[in-house]
């Protein structure tokens, strides 16, 4: 066992110990590093200024030789999640008194007006600099999605980061990683941690069956933290009893056999969204849409499922896909369809010693027509006012063999449309069809009035949903 | 001007992450964390409250009631505001204690221990409800021109309407800050986030009793401000001030950026009744309109947000005769303030709401409809309150971008397109913009700046006007180098400091440049008078002379230039010396390289009571074409593309200027389209954080978006013919609001439709659903 954690910042060893792993990497940096230059504005991870570069170790690609770097948000990250770590911030970037290229950008293009967005702005193009050969527009746009700037209109920002050319810098991982950095890593990845102080016993196993054995109903079990670190920094929980998954090698799986996939509790949704994009192209492009890329590199198709929020964004996919929830206990382990895992708002068919291990995906067949919509106040970074997943068979006649529909935000769980579903199957799929059963969506759902939409607005869309889906797969209209 | 694309001064330390904001400096010895007890109710009197259980918390140094103050009332016009609420509280968010502790975190824990008890009164949460009630702020204002009466006897067609216009959060990234040092005897340095430092210090200085003369206000910069942090930014620092003063610690104030949404004001909601006659061409012959903000609790900066409201009614048109009201409605929301356009966007987003129902109404395109209505150069171009437009350019700009955004061609297409499709929408609007640069209360245009130069050659300025990413000290920086002929790195923009610059008005109107720069130029010119006449001595004396020089009130010195780093006299080109030798020449002859500019804008005057009057020194003027795309099914809307051509005059630093462009434009089209703000039914701010107030993210800028300046060299009434761009291109935001209203009207067959603002996808499926 480990009582510490251990934590590179801008090539610097940190070793943290006590009440300091609880702290969150951007309180870490500000106050105990004296590093300001990463700025706090939302602590929710909505705003980006607080972004930082971040490479772990990939327990199942151990012989890669270079770490890769990925933009995080560093205000809803607890220091114990990034144990065995390398965090790079603004005043990493820096070489000798000489400008990164993007700082160059940004000062010359005039990408900075008031300045508290910059360092953000400029680590998550860093982010994009590290891992694409050739820099587009939509690259661009794609790496600052989750980054927020109130002066520019991001106009000097686009201007100074198409302006970049690779060529001739050496990357952060190169610059960064070295031999006797990257042992240290691996050496320390291989024993377990367990940290207890007044405030919390944080304890980061290696083994599935130690977090069953340690876990009960006042445990809390950590992933990425993306929305616990939330709910830490804006409701005030303090968590007692915490478990990280960090250090467990199998969680780490991501494997496609028997036209399965395979999808361990800690792969990231931005390596889903890349290995998804020759599989199921579908729900790879709709996780474009996903949050931000920085809540995307830690955030885990597990954790946005065991959230159990009424309006997360991949179960409908996930119901109309008949998914199976892997789950582990203390010494079994069981299989849950997806359409069965929901019990009630935030309930699910869970209990205190077990954990979810890996999510199963049978591939659609081949003449599967799938359809997944997000319908938000603003189309990026924003959380679902409903969204929805069609699944259609269809025979060659044109007549409706199965159709599995799923909506979020219309009831108190991700939802089947059942008795659609049933009223629609061997009908003949055309717009009469539709427009009978919209009527029953009355009955079928009941979504309330938030902060997000009002409850009429919420069924509106979600007839119409209904009804683009129709003509979407219908009559595929040129999209301007 | 030369470097005319120079960066940003800051870009530098922005980009290395050592631009300083509060929240960075480092924390002194003592130092304490200051947060704010606040009201959960909207409307009530407070029965108790309950301090005993917090002050008795580990880490808690003081918690600091109204009984405290030695004066308990602020505002920037009217003291009508609580510093901090005594026995009624009138809206979610209203300070009533100051918690001061050791650590961030037990000031927060500190806050969920205090207990009050509220006896709830009704709250009055909407305009109607106010208007309703007559509960208002301040006097109805009125403008006017013509004989409305008898034009409406005689319309040949009439529109009336309502308009509800939304309010906006400023959301700058950095939130309300402060911090607070004690010095010797009663004394503070207050560094804080503020956009008016003199009023940091008076409102500080007024609640503990003090001379003014005691409190040293400096801002060095602030992570956007907006409006957000003219008046407002006052209240947050103060109380960090009554905690430095009163504890003789230094104390530091950080809102999180839920508090700051909730406590601090936002852009007036408007509700604008029109009624309006026009010709069977469109073109308006009496336009009567009554406006109603909301306020909010307390007057704050309401009464002249509604003025500039009533002047810019007309935006680009000329109404031979009207009448317009307004009136300011008082409600239990956080005080609403001043938001970049301060009044104007609301009034402008009336009329072109008028216009596009015009068209509508006629069946006809807007943009036609918006010219023959356009102020013109000779004749049509008196405003309702009285003020020639001289110089006029938006004749010349609806020319430019008629054919630059290809606007004909494209409406043919957009009409085509919603012919075709069954499944979205699209829509072409073009709006103008002329907005009145000068503060409408004459008074404060007035503009201070300190010019101190080094014995190195090296030279800092101190002007009045506080950055906040504008780049007003970038501008002001290249004035006085361009002034001195020296390159802008030996030029160095400071701090502003109440000690350097006093009296100093609030950077806003778009002025802080016109004003500003304008002072830094007369003490620039000041100090290079003295070194002209040393210069011109030092030429014409023989080398060996090394008695001391006096300055001459006889010697000539138009032959003296100042380039290149160096001093040149022009008839002998062999004679030169450089800018540092001169400096050094003028600092051995005793000469002062220190001066002071003051400048006020002349001209400009209004009478209340007529109404009339010439408030605004120019216009500055501007054109965009927006089109949209709407989906049927959801409402969501999709910018496609937007030009915008603005008329600055003879910019100063063109790519200051396009940023500032680019970045008003976009904050508006998210005032117009996913900014929301959402209430509860007891007041209570719902969209208080970025997860659930949504301003525009890189991936809602226009797939095309295109920005240019209109080639104007007459602006001669201000600093280098230049023009203000801060807030005017915001206005513009209109376009993409005027086009979602074009695009739904495909599906009203004629009806004006009646859209809200913002547009949000709910709104836009609403009217889609009510036409189809």
């Amino acid at each position: 066992m480990r009582d510490y954690i251990l934590l590179y910042i801008n090539g610097n060893r940190h070793i943290i110990k006590g009440e300091d792993v609880l702290l969150t990497l951007s309180s870490y940096l500000r106050t105990r590093c004296r590093l300001t230059g990463t700025k706090i504005v939302c602590s929710e991870g909505d705003c980006g200024a607080c972004t930082v570069l971040h490479a772990s170790i990939h327990p199942l690609n151990p012989d890669s030789n270079q770490l890769n770097f990925q933009a995080i948000n560093s205000c809803i990250k607890p220091l114990y999640l990034l144990d065995c770590s390398h965090v790079i911030t603004i005043e990493g970037m820096a070489e000798d008194g000489n400008l990164h290229p993007i700082q160059e950008a940004m000062i010359q293009f005039h990408g900075s007006q008031c300045g508290f967005c910059t360092p953000g702005f400029v680590m998550a193009l860093a982010a994009l600099f590290e891992n694409k050969q050739t820099i587009t527009e939509k690259h661009i746009k794609n790496y600052l999605t989750g980054n927020l700037c109130r002066c520019t209109g991001y106009q000097g920002i686009i201007l100074a980061a198409s302006q970049l050319i690779k060529n001739k810098t050496k990357s952060l991982s190169q610059r960064y990683h070295s031999r006797d950095l990257l042992e240290d890593l691996r050496k320390h990845w291989k024993t377990p941690l367990l940290i207890e102080n007044e405030q919390a016993r944080v304890y980061a196993p290696k083994e599935v069956k130690d977090v069953c054995l340690a876990k009960n109903k006042d445990s809390v079990l950590f992933s990425s933290a993306t929305d616990l670190g939330v709910q830490i920094n804006k409701q005030g929980k303090k968590p007692k009893h915490i478990i990280s998954l960090n250090l467990i090698d199998s969680l780490y799986r991501l494997e496609f056999n028997d036209n399965q996939l395979v999808i361990g509790a800690r792969v990231t949704l931005t390596e889903l969204e890349k290995y998804l994009q020759d599989k199921i192209p579908a729900f790879a492009d709709f996780l474009k849409l996903f949050a931000s890329p920085q809540i995307k590199n830690t955030g885990t198709l597990v954790g946005n499922v065991a959230n159990a929020s009424p309006i997360a964004d991949t179960p409908p996919f996930l119901l109309v896909a008949n998914a199976q929830l892997k789950i582990a206990g203390p010494n079994y382990t069981r299989c849950v369809n997806i359409n069965d895992f929901y019990i009630g708002y935030k309930q699910i068919d869970l209990s205190d010693h077990e954990i979810i291990t890996d999510i199963c995906i049978p591939l659609p067949q081949k003449n599967d027509i799938l359809k997944i919509y997000k319908v938000s106040k603003r189309k990026d970074l924003d959380i679902s006012c409903v969204n929805a997943a069609f699944r259609l068979e269809k025979s060659p006649d044109n007549i409706i063999k199965d159709i599995k529909i799923a909506y979020g935000g219309v009831a108190p769980t991700p939802y089947r449309l059942k008795k659609i579903e049933s009223m629609l199957r061997g009908q003949e799929f055309n717009i009469k069809t539709i427009e009978q059963v919209i009527p029953l969506m009355d009955q079928e759902i009941s979504p309330i009035s938030d902060v997000r939409g009002s409850a009429s607005y919420r069924m509106q869309i979600s007839k119409n949903l209904l009804r683009k889906f129709y003509v979407d797969v219908s009559c595929k209209e040129v999209v301007s | 001007m030369n470097h005319s694309s120079l960066p940003h001064d800051s870009a530098r330390a922005h980009v290395l992450g050592q631009a300083t904001f509060i929240d960075d400096m480092p924390p002194l010895d003592g130092e304490v964390y200051v947060d704010v007890f606040y009201s959960p109710v909207a409307h009530g009197r407070i029965l108790s409250l309950e301090l005993k259980e917090a002050q008795d918390l580990d880490g808690v140094v003081a918690i600091f009631t109204h009984e405290d103050l030695q004066y308990n009332k602020w505002g920037p016009i009217i003291h009508d505001q609580p510093f901090l609420a005594k026995d009624e509280v009138n809206y979610i968010g209203e300070p009533i204690a100051i918690i001061v502790a050791e650590s961030k975190h037990v000031a927060r824990e500190a806050r969920l221990l205090i207990k009050v008890q509220i006896k709830e009164l009704p709250a009055i949460l909407s305009i109607d409800e106010a208007r309703e009630k007559k509960y208002f702020l301040g006097e109805e204002q009125r403008i006017g021109v013509g004989d409305v009466v008898s034009e409406f006897q005689n319309a040949a067609h009439i529109i009336q309407g309502c308009i509800e216009i939304a309010g906006q959060d400023h959301f700058y990234l950095e939130s309300q800050s402060a911090i607070a040092y004690p010095r010797e005897i009663n004394e503070l340095e207050i560094h804080s986030s503020s956009q008016h430092p003199t009023e940091v210090q008076h409102v500080a200085a007024q609640v503990l009793g003090i001379p003014y003369s005691n409190i040293v206000s400096i801002v060095k910069r602030m992570g956007g401000g907006f409006g957000g942090k003219e008046s407002q930014a006052s209240h947050i620092a103060g109380m960090a001030a009554v905690a430095a003063y009163r504890l003789k610690r230094p104390a530091r104030i950080i809102l999180e950026k839920d508090d700051d949404m909730i406590m601090t004001g936002q852009r007036h909601p408007f509700k604008n009744h029109y009624k309006v006659a026009f010709t069977n061409e469109g073109k308006i012959t009496a336009l009567k309109a009554n406006l109603f903000a909301n306020g909010g609790a307390y007057h704050d900066l309401s009464m002249p947000i509604l003025q500039r409201a009533l002047f810019h009614m007309d935006n680009a048109y000329f109404l031979p005769n009207c009448e317009i009201h307004g009136q300011v409605c008082r409600t239990n929301i956080s005080p609403n303030t001043a938001f970049r356009g301060f009044g104007g966007p609301q009034a402008v987003m009336t009329i072109e709401c008028i216009i596009e129902e015009i068209a509508q109404y006629l069946k006809k395109d807007a943009l036609e409809i918006r010219k023959i209505n356009c102020y013109q150069h000779d004749h049509s171009n008196t405003t309702p309150y009285g003020q020639v437009i001289e110089k006029n350019t938006l004749p010349q700009l609806f020319d430019q971008i008629e054919k630059s955004s290809d606007y004909q061609n494209r409406m043919k297409n957009v009409i085509s397109f919603n012919q075709g499709s069954t499944t979205q929408l699209k829509g072409l609007s073009l709006t103008p913009v002329k907005f009145g640069i000068s503060f409408t209360k004459s008074l404060l245009n007035q503009g201070s700046a300190q010019v101190n130069i080094q014995t190195d050659g090296t030279v800092q300025v101190s002007t009045g006007a506080t950055e906040m990413g504008q780049g007003v000290n970038t501008k002001i920086l290249q004035i006085v180098s361009d002034a001195f002929g020296i390159s802008p790195d030996f030029v160095r923009v400071m701090p502003t400091s109440t000690e350097k610059n006093s009296n100093t008005s609030a950077t806003a109107a778009s002025s802080g440049t016109d004003i500003n720069g304008s002072a830094a130029l007369i003490a620039s010119n000041n100090i290079k008078n003295r070194l002209k006449n040393i210069a011109a001595q030092y030429f014409e004396r023989s080398k060996n002379d090394d008695t001391e020089i006096k300055l001459s009130e006889t010697i000539h010195t138009d032959h003296i230039e100042f380039k290149n780093d160096r001093v040149i006299n022009k008839s002998n080109l062999e004679q030169q010396i450089s800018f540092k030798e001169l400096i050094q020449l003028a600092y051995i002859n005793r000469v002062s390289l220190s001066d002071v500019g003051f400048y006020t804008t002349k001209g400009i005057y209004f009478d209340a009571n007529t109404g009339k009057g010439r408030p605004f020194l120019y216009y500055t003027n501007g054109v965009a074409a927006t089109e949209v795309l709407i989906d049927r099914w959801t409402g969501e809307l999709k910018v496609l593309r937007s030009d915008i051509l603005m008329d600055l005059g003879r910019s100063i630093n063109r790519a200051i200027d396009i940023g500032q462009i680019a970045g008003a434009f976009i904050q508006g089209m998210g005032w117009v389209s996913t900014e929301e703000m959402v209430y509860s039914k007891k007041g209570e701010l719902l969209s208080h954080s970025p997860t659930t107030y949504k301003i525009p993210n890189i991936q809602d800028i226009p797939r095309e978006f295109n920005i240019d300046l209109f080639d104007n060299d007459q602006n001669t009434e201000n600093i280098y013919g230049s023009k203000a761009s801060g807030e005017p291109p915001f206005l513009l935001c209109a376009s993409v609001w005027t086009a979602v209203k074009h695009a739904i009207s495909f599906l009203s067959e004629g009806q004006p439709v009646s859209l809200n603002l913002p547009a949000t996808p709910e709104e836009i499926l609403r009217l889609i659903s009510l036409y189809s």
